[in-house]
């Protein structure tokens, strides 16, 4: 593929965005993969008004636009993808657990507090409206074609994650209070990823599933595509760029 | 002239002083009544009519006990729409006595009822608890979910009974509809909100006074059994039925239906101690209030007559006065009481399905 791509999004770019540095390293002549981070200082603040007036900057908007016009690019979105961490990432003091409908997935944990998928896909919308103005936006910058990217599944290992939580969960007490159980952060990643795809196909977006590569056996992020405890390194970033091309 | 026992009667005893020209915040409450303090915990179950109940307790600062709480990832509005905090645990509206006591016999794994599953109203595969249809608005994705919930619903049952100073239960109605095969008492008819009526396997029931007076003791004995000091209040539900299965008119069946509720609670109370019953079907039924505490359907109780309940309540049990009811004509004009039918805050009522083009579906503004 020729084409161009572009990846509007926030902290999720940055895997892209590595991958696509070592691509322009190794051959400066490769179609270029470029990456807009939506909440980067020029671009302050992101989003203005609320609810359904809400829509990005307009200087924001005018780097997608500029972008587009000058690459024509395939255009995909890395927008949002940590509502779910925000919720399952650290063990929660009182702890819960679901199951998945519609699919196989760990079973429930016996000594934690069983909540209804109908709960938790309720608790993930409410923290999802922001990535919703954001999709939206996007859709409406550049138009229909856009890719929305599945975030990266977490990964199984409770320790990396220990060892590689960024400032925000150090702060919120990571190291006291433990990282939730595999099997929970797997479900709430699954059922943020399907509350997602069906905002995308709302909005005539494709959906694109984390690569397969990076996926182990259970479906959890391997290890050697972890950035840290929640993000995809330059590796995922490839892979990214790769499933991209060959759509 | 000759003394007998009426000359040294309290002027509470006489229609003339207690009741005639008092207008319609009258206190009927005449007896002893039991105190509450802050501290206690009180619980409530029962029809909608208690939902009131807990609301009012909540606002006044007194225990509410909720052993049932949503997570506290999961927000407000969706824990609301999902039945927590409507009564002390997530059982949905509890009609009948039978009811009641079939909830202590399953939390305490005595009963396990045969027909314990039903198929969602909306398909899909979803699925509901016939012992609470409307508790999970779509209901259950499966039934794994189902009954995980219900295995976590019926601890926190247990744990309620257990701890619990005062249990207020309202009783709401005498029909219901129960399993052939195990006598399983649903708090609404199969097929209405979910599962399908099958005449082999579900027949009507209109209970006795001598029914509802038998379960509510099996029920005391029970809770008394797991939690002795524990005191209980019985109210009726003022609130007319949506509909009644017994072939009679519904004035009629309304009629026979809280009469006996009203009688079965008076023999409660008089044969156990520690049971007080609390006058609040008379204060929104009796002739003083002249329908006035009603909605322009003559069904659903208005806040100022809610208000009015409570403050009664409040005032005999803990000596707390809660600001009058607002003043006004006995007799409001339509778009008065609609107003005031508006302020009601929404109550979960089943029952309200049996009539859903009357009261708009499964969460009506209304009391039962």
């Amino acid at each position: 593929m020729s084409r161009a791509i572009l990846v509007i999004g926030q902290s999720h770019v940055a895997a892209v965005r590595a991958a696509a540095r070592a691509r322009r390293e190794a051959d400066p002549d490769r179609t270029r993969t470029r990456v807009i981070h939506t909440i980067e200082p020029q671009y302050a603040p992101e989003v203005e008004g609320e609810g359904d007036a809400a829509r990005f900057a307009p200087a924001l908007v005018d780097t997608i636009r500029d972008q587009i016009d000058r690459h024509a690019p395939l255009v995909a979105s890395a927008s949002g993808g940590n509502v779910h961490n925000g919720f399952a990432l650290i063990r929660h003091p009182r702890p819960y657990d679901f199951l998945l409908s519609d699919e196989d997935g760990p079973p429930l944990d016996p000594a934690a507090e069983p909540v209804t998928e109908a709960l938790v896909r309720a608790t993930l919308e409410a923290g999802l409206e922001r990535d919703r103005i954001r999709l939206r936006e996007i859709r409406r910058i550049a138009g229909e074609g856009v890719v929305q990217l599945e975030s990266p599944p977490p990964l199984a290992d409770g320790a990396i994650i220990a060892a590689q939580a960024d400032a925000y969960f150090r702060n919120r007490g990571i190291a006291e209070l433990g990282v939730a159980p595999a099997g929970l952060r797997y479900k709430i990643w699954r059922l943020h990823s399907r509350i997602v795809a069906g905002y995308c196909a709302d909005l005539g977006l494709r959906f694109l599933p984390a690569p397969a590569e990076a996926r182990d056996a259970q479906g959890f992020l391997r290890p050697d595509f972890a950035g840290d405890a929640t993000h995809g390194n330059r590796a995922y970033g490839e892979a990214v760029i790769r499933a991209l091309e060959a759509l | 002239m000759s003394d007998h026992p009426y000359r040294s009667l309290p002027d509470s005893a006489y229609w003339r002083r207690a009741v005639a020209g008092q207008g319609p915040a009258i206190d009927p409450l005449g007896g002893g009544f039991l105190t509450l303090g802050r501290e206690e915990k009180v619980a409530t179950a029962g029809s909608c009519f208690a939902q009131h109940i807990a609301r009012y307790l909540k606002r006044s600062g007194f225990a509410f006990l909720v052993t049932e709480t949503a997570h506290p990832i999961v927000p407000a509005d969706a824990a609301e729409r999902h039945g927590y905090g409507m009564f002390s645990a997530r059982y949905g509206n509890i009609y009948t006595a039978r009811q009641l006591l079939q909830l202590f016999d399953r939390a305490y794994g005595a009963f396990v009822p045969a027909e314990d599953i039903w198929d969602a109203a909306g398909g899909g595969g979803r699925v509901v608890d016939p012992f609470r249809p409307t508790i999970e608005p779509q209901g259950y994705a499966g039934e794994a979910e189902l009954r995980a919930d219900r295995a976590h619903h019926l601890a926190k049952v247990r744990e309620m009974f257990e701890t619990l100073d005062i249990f207020i239960f309202t009783l709401g109605l005498t029909e219901g509809w129960e399993s052939v095969e195990d006598g399983a008492v649903f708090p609404i008819c199969p097929g209405v909100s979910g599962g399908r009526f099958d005449p082999a396997r579900h027949r009507f029931r209109n209970f006795r006074v001598g029914e509802v007076t038998a379960d509510m003791a099996a029920f005391i004995a029970r809770l008394r059994g797991v939690n002795p000091g524990a005191r209980i209040i019985l109210t009726v539900s003022p609130v007319p039925l949506v509909a009644t299965a017994s072939g009679n008119h519904v004035l009629a069946a309304t009629t026979y239906s809280k009469s006996v509720l009203r009688a079965a609670a008076q023999e409660i109370a008089e044969d156990h101690d520690g049971v007080f019953y609390f006058p609040s079907y008379e204060m929104i039924m009796g002739a003083p209030a002249a329908a006035r505490y009603f909605a322009e359907d003559l069904r659903n109780v208005t806040e100022e007559g809610v208000s009015h309940v409570m403050s009664v309540f409040l005032r005999h049990a803990a000596g707390v006065d809660l600001p009058a009811p607002p003043a006004g004509p006995a007799f409001e004009t339509p778009d008065a009481t609609l107003a005031a039918a508006r302020e009601w805050v929404q109550v979960m009522c089943d029952e309200a399905l049996l009539d859903p083009g009357a009261d708009g579906g499964d969460r009506g503004d209304e009391t039962a």
